[in-house]
């Protein structure tokens, strides 16, 4: 077979290429690896100036009262069906291993939080999604 | 005034008719089987679901450009330097839809949609992930040394080689410019075009399926694939805005010729992060991304002409086709290996194939692979970094490929 290219050339492309394309990604890796750290140190920064208002609140008995052996929630009812707050508490518990208690749920208003969703139900939910949109 | 007889004709309707033409004129047997293998295309776009967004409307223009008589696209038009006049006074539909391929407007547009519905979330939170995604750019240019043997032209060489980016509207991108003008700066004729570039390029992205789930056994021991990877960081939204825009500006510093790729991925993204444009959102991945894909379909599926599609050279780039994908599946769970030891084991190999782009298969791949071996294992998020990052990467190769050979 003949070739148009000789093996010098070819050698030239495949290891320009690779060199280049290496080269622009690590480059990506450092900037976005940077700022990435910044922003991670300026929102500890901000948490840890939040904290001492959130203890306050933490430590308010009518929120939530938590202890070793058991978490219970208490909160309005209202308005939620039966089985939705069995269901619920079914996962609660499997989640805390029976440790968990539901005595009640209530709906706040919702608000993103930007905090860290709960992985492994988070990622279950969004395969189960990605496979029912078939994206 | 003469009137011609009642036989007279029926025979005169039949000369002029498309069956006369496909039995009796020297290309005529050659449409008929073009017509057959734009029904095959149909059959698995539509039956079989292979990618079938574009390659049903590619298989759609196929059937239309080889219909005799149809004359709905004329390569003669865009051979050489393209006179516009000519264009909108002698084209047809295709031909003029064909602008938009030929001018490198189509496929940046598809990626501005393909931006505004992808997340860098994952690839922020764990830059490390374009490691994987430049590896399996590695099937690009491997293959590159295949086509080379195989006797291709630098050009067709680059073209053929994209293939391996596993991202359709890169391998037309990258196709049109480089097979433009019909002959190569080595003054052969091209043996191949754009619409057989991107007939292997989707349907191979179609087979990711099949292609990259045995490799990914293959390279992999049960223990790598078992491997259970830590929570990604939450990533603030003022990072996932300025992503974009900082990646545009690197890029553009590094590789000016995949700005216009990147570029509008970049847009697209920023709309979709920044969110104050909804509205530009909604029609940059929908109503905007749907016309393009079928204007794109269409025209790049009227290139695909007898004589370059039956033609030894197509099967040759069929073969280098899964080559390509091949490649650049290993390289990325190699690299992945790699990073499997460096970190202690706290990587999972698995996601290094999501690496060869192919958003977001890949990645599903990557999660289906590793759950065959631990049910309770969600790689997804972990394989959608690479995975992204892969489509950037792709975007580069592209670049570097225009800036050597074209």
């Amino acid at each position: 077979m003949d070739m148009l290219l000789t093996w010098g050339e070819v050698f030239t492309v495949v290891l320009t290429g690779l060199v280049i394309v290496f080269a622009a990604l690590i480059i990506l890796i450092a900037v976005v690896w940077t700022y990435g750290k910044i922003f991670t140190a300026v929102n500890k920064n901000k948490q840890d100036k939040q904290k001492p208002g959130q203890t306050q609140t933490a430590d308010s008995p009518t929120s939530t009262q938590t202890s070793q052996s058991e978490t219970s929630v208490q909160a309005d009812t209202s308005g939620i069906p039966q089985s939705v707050i069995a269901a619920i508490t079914a996962a609660v518990a499997a989640f805390t291993d029976g440790k968990g208690v539901v005595t009640g749920i209530a709906v706040k208003k919702p608000r993103k939080t930007g905090k860290r969703r709960s992985t492994e139900w988070g990622y279950a939910g969004t395969v189960a999604s990605m496979k029912r949109t078939g994206w | 005034m003469e009137i011609k007889s009642f036989s007279e004709t029926i025979l005169g309707v039949l000369h002029e008719s498309g069956i006369y033409y496909l039995f009796t004129e020297p290309d005529g047997i050659k449409r008929l089987i073009m017509i057959l293998i734009s029904f095959v295309f149909m059959y698995l776009a539509i039956k079989k679901k292979f990618e079938p967004l574009l390659l049903l409307p590619i298989a759609f223009g196929m059937l239309l450009t080889n219909l005799p008589y149809a004359e709905m696209f004329h390569p003669e038009l865009f051979d050489g330097e393209i006179s516009f006049s000519n264009v909108l006074h002698e084209g047809g539909l295709l031909d003029l839809l064909y602008l938009g391929v030929k001018l490198q407007i189509f496929p940046p547009l598809i990626f501005l949609g393909i931006g505004c519905m992808t997340d860098f979330g994952p690839l922020i939170a764990n830059p490390k992930s374009f490691l994987l995604g430049a590896a399996a750019q590695a099937g690009i240019f491997l293959t590159f040394i295949g086509a080379a043997f195989f006797g291709f032209t630098p050009e067709e060489c680059g073209s053929i080689a994209i293939i391996g980016g596993a991202d359709g509207p890169t391998a037309i991108y990258v196709s049109t410019q480089l097979l433009s003008g019909g002959v190569s700066q080595t003054g052969t004729p091209f043996g191949i075009d754009v619409g057989v570039i991107a007939l292997a390029a989707y349907t191979y992205m179609a087979l990711v399926p099949v292609i990259q789930p045995p490799i990914m056994r293959l390279l992999t021991t049960k223990q790598e694939r078992s491997v259970k990877m830590e929570a990604l960081r939450p990533v603030s939204q003022t990072e996932k805005i300025l992503f974009p825009i900082i990646v545009t500006i690197v890029i553009n510093l590094l590789v000016p010729s995949a700005t216009p790729l990147v570029g509008m991925l970049m847009l697209g993204n920023l709309f979709k992060e920044s969110g104050v444009v909804g509205r530009l959102e909604k029609t940059a991945q929908n109503e905007l991304m749907n016309i393009v894909t079928i204007f794109l379909g269409i025209s790049v599926g009227a290139t695909t002409v007898a004589d370059k599609v039956l033609s030894p050279r197509f099967l040759q780039v069929l073969l280098l086709g899964v080559v390509a994908f091949a490649i650049g599946t290993a390289t990325g769970l190699l690299f992945g290996k790699i990073m499997y030891v460096v970190t202690g084991k706290k990587v999972n190999p698995l996601i290094g194939s999501a690496g060869v782009s192919a958003v977001p298969m890949a990645a599903r791949i990557s999660q289906k692979v590793g759950s065959e071996t631990d049910p309770t294992n969600f790689l997804l998020m972990h394989a959608m970094g690479p995975n992204v990052a892969g489509v950037i990467g792709s975007a580069v190769a592209a670049g570097v490929l225009l800036n050597i050979i074209g």
